[in-house]
């Protein structure tokens, strides 16, 4: 059975976490909570955690969910993240990061952009465990995939791997778009596959946390729900409707990590509008269901059309009231920009944005 | 701190979880939840503002950026405390007025422990004839940038006004104030950190309507 591992040095928090996510995963997969084992003489904490994964128990973990802060835990005092970060990419095992607090370094965006899974929740709200079960969904449903292209010849690029694996393989193209820019993945996307992916492990992990950290974090080929409220002039709030939704159910991704939120192929949204033959989603919702729905404005001045999506503030924004161009977001994310007014306020501070 | 910051923040969201529980059999604590809601909330925002400021430290490059946002950052992050007390946030500022050439959290900070001095100020007045009240207001001039701090509070008498600029000085530490008391250093690292930026402050006549202003001016070149 597959396994998630838990750093949390805060045993209260990791006991509660453990019995709700093994709920969650039912026979589908377990919890193990790391259990600090003393460090040998002139071990690093790297090494000495590495070593610990090498036993039996450590043998199918599929994903590693760990706190920021690991100060506490023992025999590692003042471990941080970026260690179990580190082993992630050693052991090709992804790893989600939460924080108990609403922290502010955590949630800049060079943090996705070097293709870190944040969590959107902290322990202390519910929604936590499902989104750790979903991911852990993800990476399993994509372990078995690869498992199967790896029987194979191995002779395609990640990009088109992508793309047969989501039943897109027309989309080609538009995921390599997605391997461009300033992103922690460019280099692994782009390399000679034959070279570099020896596992189905491997190989999960490399397309799941590109997916989850460039492609769906990133709207362009996919849209999330603000998103697609936007791309198609729909208020954020009537899109919640589900007689409106319902209307572009054709074009719901149901590919990995799809239990998270939910997602839409931007061109199968496209595809409705022009088998309608309408322009916008205001129109289609009024032609089909005949209900009046209003138009997605601009979070900045709240009077333009939106049409595309801050990545910074999750909200609708407008191409005058925003920028977006910046050299980590790839170039297949043409919907994804930042607001003016996250760009003012949050600029100084954060290098990213400025 | 961050560790100590989780653990009040744990007890506080699990007092809102049990209040919740209990509200189901007495819908009259849903107003407590509201505040201990908002209370996470606030403590939530001015944590982050707080993470932000330390990585910002660590950064330490000066750029030119636009005053207004920041400021606005600021009574988002800490002005729910005084306005829930009523207090008045006047902000004259200029959408586009652009800030000399600094580092954002020292502009910052030395803002926010302005504010902070003045909302302290308002609340400990015991005549509240006047409705309480703080103004902002940033201009540029040819070759200074000017920051005004001003409220209409308890004042500051004229025998202390040279004395706040010492270190551990405070008027604080025997008032009851909803903010708690001051050690008194404030004001001495504000003078310290506006000097480090080539900047003066001082205490200047307030405008009409008002008690106390600080003013800090920063060379545009």
């Amino acid at each position: 059975m597959n396994k998630i591992v838990f750093f949390e040095d805060i045993e209260q928090f990791a006991q509660i976490s453990e019995k709700r996510i093994n709920k969650l995963l039912k026979n589908k997969g377990s919890v193990i909570l790391f259990k600090p084992e003393a460090l040998e003489e002139k071990a690093t904490y790297l090494s000495s955690i590495e070593k610990q994964f090498t036993k039996k128990e450590f043998k199918d973990v599929l994903l590693i969910v760990t706190d920021v802060n690991l100060a506490e835990l023992e025999f590692f005092k003042g471990l941080s993240a970026d260690v179990i970060i580190e082993l992630g990419k050693r052991l090709s095992i992804p790893v989600c990061i939460y924080s108990r607090i609403q922290d502010e370094e955590l949630n800049t965006l060079s943090k996705w952009i070097d293709g870190r899974i944040i969590l959107k929740n902290s322990p202390d709200n519910i929604p936590i465990f499902d989104e750790i079960s979903s991911i852990y969904s993800g990476f399993e449903t994509l372990y078995r995939l690869c498992k199967k292209i790896l029987k194979g010849k191995l002779d395609k690029s990640i990009p088109k791997i992508t793309a047969e694996l989501l039943n897109k393989p027309q989309y080609e193209d538009r995921f390599a778009s997605y391997a461009s820019g300033y992103q922690a993945f460019y280099n692994i996307v782009n390399s000679d596959i034959r070279e570099s992916i020896e596992s189905p492990k491997k190989l999960s992990y490399i397309i799941g946390t590109w997916l989850l950290t460039s492609i769906l974090k990133f709207p362009g080929i996919l849209v999330n729900e603000i998103a697609a409220a936007s791309y198609l002039n729909i208020s954020v709030e009537d899109f919640k409707n589900v007689k409106v939704r319902n209307l572009f159910k054709k074009a719901y991704y149901q590919g990995p990590f799809s239990t998270l939120e939910p997602y839409w192929w931007r061109d199968g949204l496209d595809n409705i509008l022009i088998d309608n033959n309408v322009d916008e989603g205001v129109g289609l919702v009024e032609k089909k269901i005949k209900l009046k729905v209003n138009p997605c404005l601009c979070s900045v001045d709240n009077t333009s059309r939106a049409g595309y999506y801050c990545v910074k503030s999750n909200k609708p924004v407008s191409r005058e009231n925003s920028k977006g161009e910046f050299m980590w977001i790839p170039r297949g994310a043409d919907l994804t920009r930042i607001s003016q007014t996250q760009l003012d306020q949050l600029g100084p501070w954060e290098r990213t944005l400025s | 701190m961050t560790h100590e910051s989780h653990r009040i923040l744990s007890s506080l969201k699990s007092l809102s979880e049990d209040l919740k529980s209990l509200a189901k059999r007495d819908p009259s604590l849903r107003s407590e939840i509201e505040r201990v809601e908002k209370a996470i909330s606030e403590i939530n925002g001015q944590l982050a503002y707080s993470s932000m400021f330390v990585s910002s430290i660590h950064n330490n490059v000066a750029s030119r950026f636009k005053a207004k946002p920041q400021v606005d950052l600021l009574i988002e992050r800490f002005g729910d405390f005084a306005k829930r007390r009523n207090v008045e946030h006047i902000i004259d500022v200029d959408a586009n007025l652009l800030t000399p050439n600094i580092m954002v959290h020292v502009y910052s900070g030395i803002i926010l422990n302005l504010y902070t001095n003045a909302v302290k100020a308002v609340l400990m007045k015991n005549n509240k004839e006047e409705n309480d009240k703080i103004l902002i207001r940033i201009w540029n001039l040819t070759q200074k940038h000017v920051i005004e701090v001003s409220d209409n509070g308890i004042g500051i008498p004229e025998s202390l006004r040279e004395r706040i600029w010492d270190p551990l000085f405070t008027t604080t530490s025997k008032m009851n104030s909803p903010l708690g008391s001051g050690m008194g250093l404030g004001l001495s690292i504000v003078k310290k950190t506006v000097k480090d930026a080539g900047g003066n402050i001082r205490l200047v006549d307030p405008p009409p309507n008002f008690i106390t202003c600080f003013r800090v001016e920063f060379p545009l070149k």
